[in-house]
């Protein structure tokens, strides 16, 4: 399951093992389940469509990046990528499902926000 | 009266009663939050700007209104902080962000027009994370005032992305707070700093003068120090406003006396994963609920992948809501390195993926919702965990993680959940865990359920003592 690239989702995620390693003396173990050893596998290269997009990335704004932004672009946008494709898994939409949010021609008589 | 900490730390309600009582006037009581918020808010991280002077003028006007017969309500006279994404007319609206500190607007926010109306004294603007965590951070440090620290342990952090009002808030330093919600910004902050908290139902808020991160997602609500403080404090912002076309129903907070019997879900592996103390204290709270509710064991939570749907809403609309400010490099000048970059890649979601994360979001809320209707409640823990130390990567803990073994359960993700279908959330605090830092229970419930959440939250406080407690504040 590829982790959620923002930081906040990243932390809802990873936080509950997170701190019961950090704030204990020694790193406590899960109760819930039987720890593997800490390694962690290689994360894999971005995948080309990730690669592309990222070089769109360095034609629009590469005079503002680095070359370390640019790879680190590359694993988020695949990080995205992966999340969305594993929602369009998950979720076996019709033709007729529509989004929420309906567009109505009518428009309201005070929309928007200042 | 000598204004201690039996006065900074109390209720909503006992600062009324003081000021009703003119045991204090509201001039003394803004005067003393204000020297303590100036001088133990910079050290948690919590505050961006102290209003003085609007603050004093307020509580003067609030004092002469008592003294006429005038009382707006239960917030009359009762200092508070807003974050710093609320817009103050005249007064710098940071949104956390060191490029948009001196931004200045015209107009006062809708929540804080209420509160003023309501007799509220708005004594500061409280830190967040930048451009509350719209560009990706992944470390505490992601303020322009620096990280956030919960007042239980100053080397932890106290969450985000409301982090100024969740530690002002827990320090006494203000009455009570307004934070921001797109996807965990009021929780994990009550959570970590032991407060009691309302996400409420999207749309009962106005959000006209907040800041825009995502247009579908985003609420304002309370942290303060008692569950029934949060429904007084809901109370006064809730509420349909023509200048934020989203707003529905209505709110009234009144404590129940002697309420009915309650039917609460607890969720199955709720505490997966979870850090022991933060298990054990989730028994016991069962415990306490049994008391006057009846609850159903292991119910299952719909398994959908609602990070990712959340991930890429936010990614979509905040890059449309912040396109100027990224492409101009605004971004290259915020505090945390992964919002340096964060924003570029959000301009790369594809639309077809925003639209299919937004279709999903009907089923996805529709089979929330039909859980959620056979319970006034469905309880968990807020976060499996208390708050982590300052100074490392979430991803990148200073003692490593051991990994879960191939196949366990998780805990379900309530709080994107919970944002995606725009329903409400209260968390109370119940109990400690490591390195003296609280932990929290959270009830969710049906949209617009916040009076039955509210009235389990009070019933509980009712039963346990956590939220009196206080954290060992140096002034």
């Amino acid at each position: 399951m590829p982790t959620p690239r923002r930081g906040f989702l990243k932390s809802l995620a990873a936080v509950p093992l997170l701190p019961a390693a950090a704030a204990a003396q020694t790193p406590s173990p899960s109760p819930a389940a039987a720890p593997t050893p800490a390694a962690s596998p290689s994360p894999a290269p971005p995948g080309p469509v990730a690669e592309t997009l990222a070089r769109v990335v360095e034609q629009r704004y590469g005079s503002q990046l680095e070359a370390a932004d640019l790879r680190e672009i590359a694993k988020s946008i695949d990080e995205s990528l992966q999340g969305a494709e594993r929602l369009r898994k998950a979720m076996k939409l019709t033709n007729a499902d529509e989004p929420v949010g309906t567009f109505r021609a009518r428009p309201p008589a005070r929309a928007g926000r200042s | 009266m000598t204004v201690g900490d039996d006065v900074f730390f109390a209720s909503v309600r006992e600062l009324g009663r003081l000021l009703g009582t003119r045991a204090l006037s509201s001039v003394e009581l803004t005067t003393a939050y204000l020297d303590r918020l100036e001088s133990v808010g910079p050290k948690l991280g919590a505050l961006v700007t102290l209003t003085r002077d609007l603050a004093l003028s307020q509580a003067k006007q609030a004092d002469q209104e008592r003294a006429a017969g005038k009382v707006r309500g239960p917030l009359h006279g009762v200092p508070y902080g807003a974050k710093d994404l609320l817009a103050t007319k005249g007064i710098p609206t940071s949104w956390g962000a060191e490029p948009l500190k001196d931004q200045v607007f015209d107009y006062d926010a809708t929540a804080v027009e209420r509160l003023r109306a309501s007799g509220a004294v708005l004594v500061g603007k409280l830190a967040m994370v930048e451009l509350a965590g719209g560009m990706g951070y992944n470390n505490p440090d992601a303020s322009f005032t620096g990280p956030g620290r919960s007042p239980w342990n100053p080397d932890h952090w106290s969450g985000g992305s409301s982090s100024g009002s969740g530690a002002a808030t827990a320090a006494g330093l203000v009455g009570f707070s307004i934070g921001s919600e797109t996807s965990g910004s009021i929780l994990t902050p009550a959570s970590f700093c032991g407060l009691s908290a309302v996400r409420p139902t999207y749309g009962l808020v106005s959000r006209h003068g907040a800041m825009a991160l995502c247009w579908t997602l985003d609420k304002l609500g309370p942290l303060c120090r008692t569950a029934d403080d949060c429904g007084l404090v809901l109370q006064a912002i809730a509420g349909p406003d023509p200048r934020d076309p989203t707003t529905e129903g209505r709110f009234a907070w009144t404590r129940p006396a002697a309420a009915r019997r309650f039917r609460i879900g607890v969720l199955k592996n709720a505490t997966a994963r979870a850090q022991p103390e933060v298990r054990d204290n989730f028994e016991k709270s069962l415990e306490v609920l049994r008391g006057f509710a009846t609850l159903d064991l292991d119910v299952a939570f719909p398994d959908f992948p609602w990070g990712p749907a959340v991930g890429l809403i936010v990614d979509a609309e905040g890059a449309a809501a912040f396109r100027d400010f990224i492409e101009s490099g605004g971004t290259r000048k915020l505090r945390a390195q992964s919002d340096r970059y964060g924003g570029y890649v959000s301009l790369m979601t594809l639309a077809v993926d925003y639209l299919e994360a937004m279709r999903a979001r009907v089923p996805m809320r529709a089979t929330l919702d039909a859980l959620l209707a056979k319970y006034d409640a469905l309880v968990c823990p807020t976060r499996g965990s208390v708050a982590p130390p300052i100074g490392y990567d979430f991803d990148k803990p200073p003692v490593p993680v051991p990994r879960p073994a191939e196949g366990a359960p998780s805990a379900p993700a309530t709080i994107p959940a919970g944002n995606l279908a725009g329903v409400p959330a209260v968390c109370v605090p119940n109990g400690f865990g490591a390195n003296g830092l609280p932990t929290s229970l959270q009830l969710i419930g049906r949209a617009f359920s916040e009076a039955t959440l509210l009235a389990i939250a009070d019933r509980y406080q009712q039963a346990t003592d956590w939220h009196t407690r206080r954290p060992k504040v140096a002034g």
